[in-house]
């Protein structure tokens, strides 16, 4: 029985039950209410974001799901190694910052884990080793800590910067 | 989030929560430096509690080795491990011998006078003013990890007979602490006799050694030291006892030790400081078990066949040093892949006040060395040069160079997996061919796709104070 998905926008995808069931919180939904065959409204994910969600549940459909322990020890694993994404998956997460962000933001919604580890993962290399000012030269973030602020957080990490 | 946003879409659309998925990512010290980004991002690292791994010391207030350290400034005893002193050596801010895998987390060194901060403190009540302290003094959530417990017993002066080990005071912490890994400054003969909590020590590390020490209750039949895989043993060969010698047949309980995995001997013990050398290096073969093993090597003395016949003997063998300036008459002395075991060698010499005049310097080591590791040790992929104040970094250079491009030409296909080099006692490092380094370490290895870091020191241990140092290459991931 397939499953019909509405983004924000309304557009519909239909999609097989064991693509949806990547998503927690899709599977628990379709334990809850059964079948319906109804289309499931998904307010906060844009038509193109649920697109690309999509994509990487079908190719991922086939994985085992791990269990609640498992998942804990394979993030521990996963941040201690940041250079373990598998190819398909890295050329799927070469998407522009926005994108990115915004399959952050769906995984974590609709609850795929490895989805939102993969996004965390491709963020925090995109960090690793760049001065606070590349991070914000890159992320289009503004300084906002006053000069008191500023100081002070120099002044508590002043332990560990000069390692 | 607060951070003010442009129309241009900025990380802070991700919650809290998630940004601290992402920095959770990185080591301790690393994120820490990522507080400075952004408000946002100050409270994401906020957020996310400190691992702090806790050297507990156990010293006596009139101890010598402590002239320097009041309790006042104890709180802000944190400590980036990777970069924190001597190894080996203890001092306030100093890395501990250390076997944890989790070189980039943070460590802090916090003395406590068993006279007076003991007289009431139970284990747990300690450990969690050490917590709230170094909660104030980071401003951030601690987890605090015990990972070693180290005692500065007695003076050096006293007579090692008689004095007592520690105070009945400390020993009841000791014994209700259980650690796993204990360091003892200036231990009596009959320390593993009194040690409490024996059979939860894992490492022992038994510093300033001026005594010979009575290994006999590893070999007992009640196991008290069963759970002991790495054993530390340091001295500069300066002994109580005016004949200053160790017998060799002193280190036959290490044999019944099965258990064990690291042994170090640090100092002249296989010198002048043995009545025996080639017994003690014989005793040392039969330790199968070891994956480690460092100790003061020389082989115009031991003899190349000595050195070669100790790798043959322990099969479980990973990392090896110190071999001293081993040439071609060491390497010859195996077939192909009989060194093959090896991940970790550290070849040349320390210069010691023990040093022996034996330990010269041969002008083929470092030609040799690159043969060797490609042609007989094919699997090292860490490498340890003790200079010892000898040779030119131009010549280590060369035999880099030869490392990374790999074996003759009839065999293109032998390649290093040397991953990692750090260099000790060289001279001239303020003079160094920077760009020669820097294109065979990180141009060569960008064309290869194997990363190597090389670190240059002109001391004993990188980034001790007033030596010069210099790094090439990178961390490729997180795990280096």
């Amino acid at each position: 029985m397939p499953v019909v998905l509405q983004a924000s926008d309304n557009q519909q995808f239909t999609i097989e039950k064991a693509v949806a069931e990547r998503s927690m919180l899709l599977k628990n939904m379709l334990e809850d209410v059964g079948e319906a065959g109804e289309p499931i409204p998904l307010p906060n994910v844009a038509g193109s974001i649920l697109k690309k969600v999509i994509e990487y549940c079908e190719h991922h459909k086939e994985d085992p799901v791990p269990s609640a322990e498992e998942d804990k020890d394979a993030f521990e694993s996963s941040r201690r190694k940041a250079d373990d994404i598998d190819e398909w998956d890295a050329q799927f997460i070469k998407v522009g910052n926005e994108e990115l962000f915004e399959i952050i933001l769906a995984a974590n919604y609709l609850d795929i884990k490895p989805l939102l580890d993969l996004g965390c993962k491709t963020v925090a290399n995109m960090i690793k080793g760049k001065t606070p000012e590349q991070i914000r030269e890159m992320f289009n973030i503004e300084n906002d800590f006053t000069p008191e602020e500023e100081d002070q957080i120099r002044r508590e990490n002043e332990w560990a910067a000069d390692a | 989030m607060e951070c003010v946003h442009n129309t241009v879409t900025t990380i802070h659309v991700l919650p809290l929560e998630l940004l601290i998925n992402v920095l959770e990512r990185f080591p301790e010290v690393e994120r820490l430096r990522y507080t400075r980004v952004c408000r946002g991002f100050a409270a994401a690292v906020k957020a996310i509690p400190l691992t702090v791994h806790l050297l507990l010391i156990l010293y006596k207030p009139t101890s010598p080795f402590l002239v320097n350290i009041s309790p006042p400034t104890l709180s802000v005893g944190l400590v980036p491990k990777e970069e924190s002193g001597v190894r080996g050596r203890w001092r306030f801010g100093s890395r501990p011998v250390k076997l944890n895998e989790d070189e980039q987390g943070i460590w802090s060194a916090w003395p406590v006078d068993i006279n007076k901060d003991l007289i009431s403190a139970s284990a747990k009540d300690l450990l969690d003013d050490i917590q709230s302290k170094l909660e104030q003094s980071c401003n951030n959530k601690v987890t605090l990890i015990l990972e070693r417990v180290e005692l500065v017993a007695s003076e050096l002066r006293c007579h090692p007979e008689d004095r007592e080990l520690i105070s009945e005071l400390a020993a009841s912490l000791v014994s209700n602490i259980a650690p796993s890994e204990l360091t003892v400054h200036n231990p009596p003969s009959s320390v593993l006799h009194t040690l409490p909590s024996r059979n939860t020590i894992s490492l022992l590390d038994l510093a300033d050694i001026h005594t010979q020490i009575d290994l006999s209750p590893l070999s007992a039949s009640s196991l008290p030291y069963r759970h002991m895989k790495h054993l530390y043993l340091r001295s500069d060969g300066r002994f109580h006892d005016t004949r200053g010698i160790i017998r060799s047949s002193s280190l036959l309980p290490l044999q019944e030790l099965s258990t064990l995995e690291t042994l170090e001997l640090d100092g002249p013990w296989l010198h002048d400081m043995c009545d025996d050398p080639f017994s003690a290096i014989h005793t040392l073969s039969t330790l199968t078990n070891l994956r480690t093993l460092m100790a003061d090597f020389e082989p115009k003395l031991h003899t190349e066949v000595a050195l070669a016949n100790l790798i043959r003997s322990l099969p479980n063998l990973r990392s090896l040093g110190r071999l001293g300036y081993v040439d071609r008459a060491f390497w010859r002395q195996f077939r192909n892949l009989e060194a093959s075991h090896l991940k970790h060698l550290s070849l040349g010499t320390r210069k010691e006040p023990f040093s022996s005049s034996l330990s010269q310097y041969s002008p083929r080591f470092l030609t040799d060395m690159a043969l060797g590791i490609l042609f007989l040790c094919p699997e090292v992929e860490e490498l340890e040069v003790w200079m010892g104040f000898h040779g030119d970094l131009d010549n280590l250079l060369s035999a880099v160079k030869r490392l990374r491009e790999g074996g003759t030409t009839s065999d293109p296909s032998r390649k290093s997996k040397l991953r990692r080099m750090k260099v000790y006692q060289a001279v001239d490092v303020a003079n160094i061919d920077a760009q020669g380094w820097k294109y065979a370490v990180e141009v060569e290895g960008a064309h290869t796709g194997r990363g190597l870091r090389v670190e240059i020191n002109s001391g004993a241990r990188l980034g001790s104070f007033g030596q010069e140092h210099r790094i090439f290459g990178s961390n490729l991931s997180f795990s280096d």
